[in-house]
């Protein structure tokens, strides 16, 4: 029963200060972990005070490290207030309870080697050394700190337990049923000092519990992150069980070798056995603490943590996967798979920011995070803006994400960064989001430091994908352009190569209409050059080369030329072609040479697709608006095909119509460089169509 | 050729008027009859009131393309033994065909094929062995 207290009361104060000193070392300049760390401190020195008084045999020696003990836990409530106040975040408006609290507990120990203190020793247990008996300062002692500070602390707890909600709340909640268990616990211990005799089984059953209780509970809510305490409390729990079992285990190898088999061969002269095995026991445990330690980490990951995973393995797996993808889709379900699988997710999801997400309602989201480069805690951001924090960019990035289920959003940016724990650098580029944890633990600093490196990588890959998509586009383009050209080139040639051939034989010669032939081949060619010109010009928008001159120009002159232009075409196939505008100028700030090929283009199609009928051609102003309307008597366009008359390659439902189908495309993509508008309506087959053109007025 | 008794026709389908206009002037100037079609639909319609000789068929067309035309010109009963020739600018069009429809391209492929930029001497010379391959020359 002796040796039980003293080992007990050896382990606890172990654990204490190891906790003690993780914590602190964690964050050396935070209050929290600071003022965590005295209290522990003054846990310990109450503990080891209480084990090295157990050995004492002497009185002065008893009574010496009895009155230490009582020292070292009368700093306890001070300690604690402290802490509690820390977080609760309410130090500054308790300053001078807490100034009064130190000095009261310095004056105390100063006093404390005065009889006053400790008036003497008292035997209660017979398998103990007596223990330290209570004079009248102690009970004041007692009175001011277990009631008034330790009572102010709980008041501040309940009192802040109120007026918080979710996360705080469980917070407080904890750390108040945590440090309630072990000062009750505590309580036990001031009985004897009355010399009170207590059922000894309670000391049993509580001197274990108290202090790790109380320090394993107490800490595990003082950070928001709850994973910080969790490595915390693995390392605490791996290495004092490493120390302790490597002790027993060096005690007793030790003897046994010594006694049972050195002892045969070198007589009952102890040292030199002693001595031997010691070497020989400590090779082996040198040898075996790692695979010890190893060993203990696997058992306390199964029982302790379920839910953990090893962040390298994720890291590795991650990227190792990665590395062999070149698709989007791909890149996309190794993140979400992995990183639900290893955290045990609800689920998540990733997301390649494109243009077209400028309308999805994370507008402020996104600039946010094109600011600051950030992992977006959500559970963490509602805290802080319950708390009346203030109310900036971050809130409106909190406020696009308070109703959806995201709880954390890893923003992945164009250029990976791997060192200082940061993100990334460049534009965002694409947002991985994550739902809660099945367990609804939060999610710990680990989690947010494994997501920072999966950030990186997830950016190197897109970039990749992004890179072999553009690529495997250009040339997909490249394919359908040659194969369209090569192909809708043959007809005009076709019909020079026939013209050609008309005039070498008798039958023109006989005619003598030579001039018209030569004019037909004039317009063939014209065609043929055309089509050219689009190809060049999509080859210049898809490697982004296109240069725009912006100008101040009248838009009557650019759209008159293309009418001017037109004309001979439209008198060629029977159409009538006006136009009209307005008397004075319409100015734009515009490129010349790009309006104008707009124009001409859709008055192209309006002359291809058009057998019989008029196009009528109108410019005008409008709130600020210049617009072309080209009305045609023609085909029409089909409903359906309407919305993707702009696209690449499309060519009004029809397969086949010469042109490549780039002309509408090409036009689009100018007009939207110039902040304009170009559509077109229809009241379907056979009934007609007009485009438009909107542009902005110049001042 | 003038002096032919009977005139045989020919019934151009091409959405491009002006590559039609040139087969026509050099198939008149051969001394054929010539019926005109911008596109199949077009085609079916005269094809409805008259019965040429040969029907030169270009497949990239808008409304109804050459294929689909021949699928129909071939399945019916009153035109089916017409003699068609495609014209295409892409090569050899059975290909597409054999695709688009197995059983037809094994029980009446009977059609030619010429390239566009085949020389026009050489289009007439294509459709006199046509007619002589029929006994109409």
């Amino acid at each position: 029963m002796y040796s039980y207290f003293l080992g007990i009361n050896f382990l606890n104060g172990l654990v204490v200060s190891i906790l003690g000193f993780f914590v602190v070392f964690k964050n050396r300049r935070n209050i929290i972990n600071r003022t965590f760390f005295l209290m522990q401190i003054a846990a310990a020195l109450w503990a080891f005070g209480f084990f090295i008084w157990g050995l004492q045999k002497t009185e002065t020696g008893l009574l010496f490290w009895g009155r230490f003990f009582c020292l070292a836990a009368s700093f306890i409530p001070i300690f604690y207030l402290h802490w509690i106040l820390a977080l609760l975040g309410k130090i500054r408006e308790n300053k001078i309870i807490l100034v009064i609290g130190y000095l009261v507990t310095l004056l105390i120990a100063f006093l404390s080697y005065s009889p006053f203190y400790i008036k003497g020793l008292v035997k209660i247990f017979s398998f103990y050394p007596p223990g330290p008996l209570a004079g009248p300062l102690y009970s004041l002692t007692t009175i001011f700190e277990y009631f008034i500070l330790l009572g102010y602390a709980y008041f501040q707890l309940f009192f802040n337990y109120f007026k918080s909600t979710g996360y705080r709340r469980a917070q407080i909640k904890y750390v108040t049923l945590g440090a309630g268990l072990g000062f009750i616990g505590g309580m036990v211990y001031f009985a004897p000092m009355y010399n009170l005799h207590l059922p000894i089984i309670l000391y049993i059953l509580t001197s274990p519990f108290v202090i790790l209780y109380t320090s394993i509970y107490t800490y595990a809510i003082t950070k928001y992150r709850l994973m910080d305490i969790r490595l915390i409390i693995k390392r605490t729990v791996i290495f004092s069980v490493v120390v302790f079992l490597i002790t027993i285990v060096y005690v007793l190898a030790t003897f046994l070798i010594s006694s049972l088999i050195f002892g045969k061969y070198l007589g009952a002269d102890g040292l030199k056995p002693m001595l031997l095995a010691g070497v020989l026991v400590s090779f082996l445990i040198a040898l075996g603490i790692r695979p010890l330690y190893e060993f203990l980490e696997k058992i306390t990951d199964r029982y302790f943590f379920k839910g953990e995973y090893q962040p390298q393995e994720l890291i590795r797996t991650i990227s190792e996967k990665l590395i062999t993808s070149l698709e989007i889709n791909k890149i996309q379900k190794i993140l979400t798979e992995e990183i639900v699988k290893a955290m045990k997710l609800e689920g998540a999801n990733f997301f390649v920011l494109e243009t077209s997400m400028k309308d999805l309602p994370i507008k402020n989201l996104i600039h946010y995070l094109n600011q600051q480069k950030e992992i977006l805690v959500v559970q963490e951001m509602k805290l802080q803006y319950q708390d009346g924090f203030k109310k900036d960019e971050r809130y409106l990035a909190y406020k696009d994400l308070e109703q959806t289920p995201a709880a954390v959003v890893v923003p992945i940016y164009e250029k990976p960064e791997f060192e200082n724990h940061k993100l990334g650098s460049g534009e965002l580029s694409g947002l991985l989001i994550l739902k809660g944890k099945k367990s609804g633990d939060a999610f710990t600093n680990q989690d947010i430091q494994t997501l920072e490196i999966i950030a990186s990588q997830a950016s190197i890959a897109l970039e990749n994908a992004k890179m072999y998509e553009k690529i495997k586009h250009l040339l997909e383009t490249k394919t359908q352009i040659i194969s369209i050209v090569s192909h809708q080139i043959k007809n005009p040639l076709a019909i020079i190569k026939g013209l050609a051939s008309l005039i070498n034989s008798d039958i023109y010669q006989e005619k003598n209409n030579l001039k018209e032939v030569a004019l037909k081949i004039k317009q063939t060619t014209d065609k043929i050059f055309m089509m050219i010109n689009n190809v060049l010009d999509i080859q210049k928008i898809e490697s982004g080369a296109l240069q725009y001159d912006f100008k101040k120009i009248d838009l009557r002159k650019i759209v008159e030329e293309a009418v001017e232009k037109s004309q001979v075409l439209a008198k060629e196939k029977g159409l009538k072609l006006d136009f009209k505008t307005e008397n004075k100028g319409i100015f734009a700030i515009a490129d010349e040479i790009k309006i104008y090929q707009c124009a001409l283009n859709l008055l192209d199609n309006a002359i291809k697709f058009t057998d019989k009928g008029f196009i009528k051609v109108k410019l005008f102003t409008q709130d600020g608006w210049a617009i072309l309307e080209i009305e045609d008597t023609g085909r029409g366009i089909k409903k359906d095909v309407l919305p993707k008359l702009f696209n690449k390659f499309e060519r009004g439902g029809e397969e086949v119509l010469s042109g490549f189908g780039l002309g509408l495309y090409i036009a689009k993509i100018f007009i939207d460089a110039h902040q304009g508008e170009i559509w077109a309506e229809s009241g379907g087959e056979g009934k007609g169509s007009k485009f438009f053109i909107k542009l902005k007025l110049a001042e | 050729m003038a002096e032919q008794i009977k005139k045989h026709t020919i019934l151009l389908v091409d959405d491009e008027a002006d590559f039609r206009n040139i087969l026509k002037i050099k198939l008149e100037a051969a001394g054929f009859n010539i019926l005109e079609a911008s596109n199949g639909k077009e085609a079916l319609m005269v094809l409805a009131n008259n019965k040429p000789d040969v029907i030169l068929l270009d497949i990239m067309m808008p409304e109804m393309d050459g294929i689909e035309t021949l699928f129909k010109i071939k399945g019916n009963d009153e035109t089916r033994n017409l003699r068609v020739v495609m014209l295409t600018g892409k090569g050899d069009p059975r290909e597409e065909i054999v695709r688009m429809n197995k059983k037809f391209a094994q029980e009446s492929g009977a059609f030619d094929y010429l390239r566009k930029e085949t020389d026009l001497d050489l289009i007439v010379e294509k459709i006199n062995k046509i007619l002589t391959e029929d006994g109409k020359l």
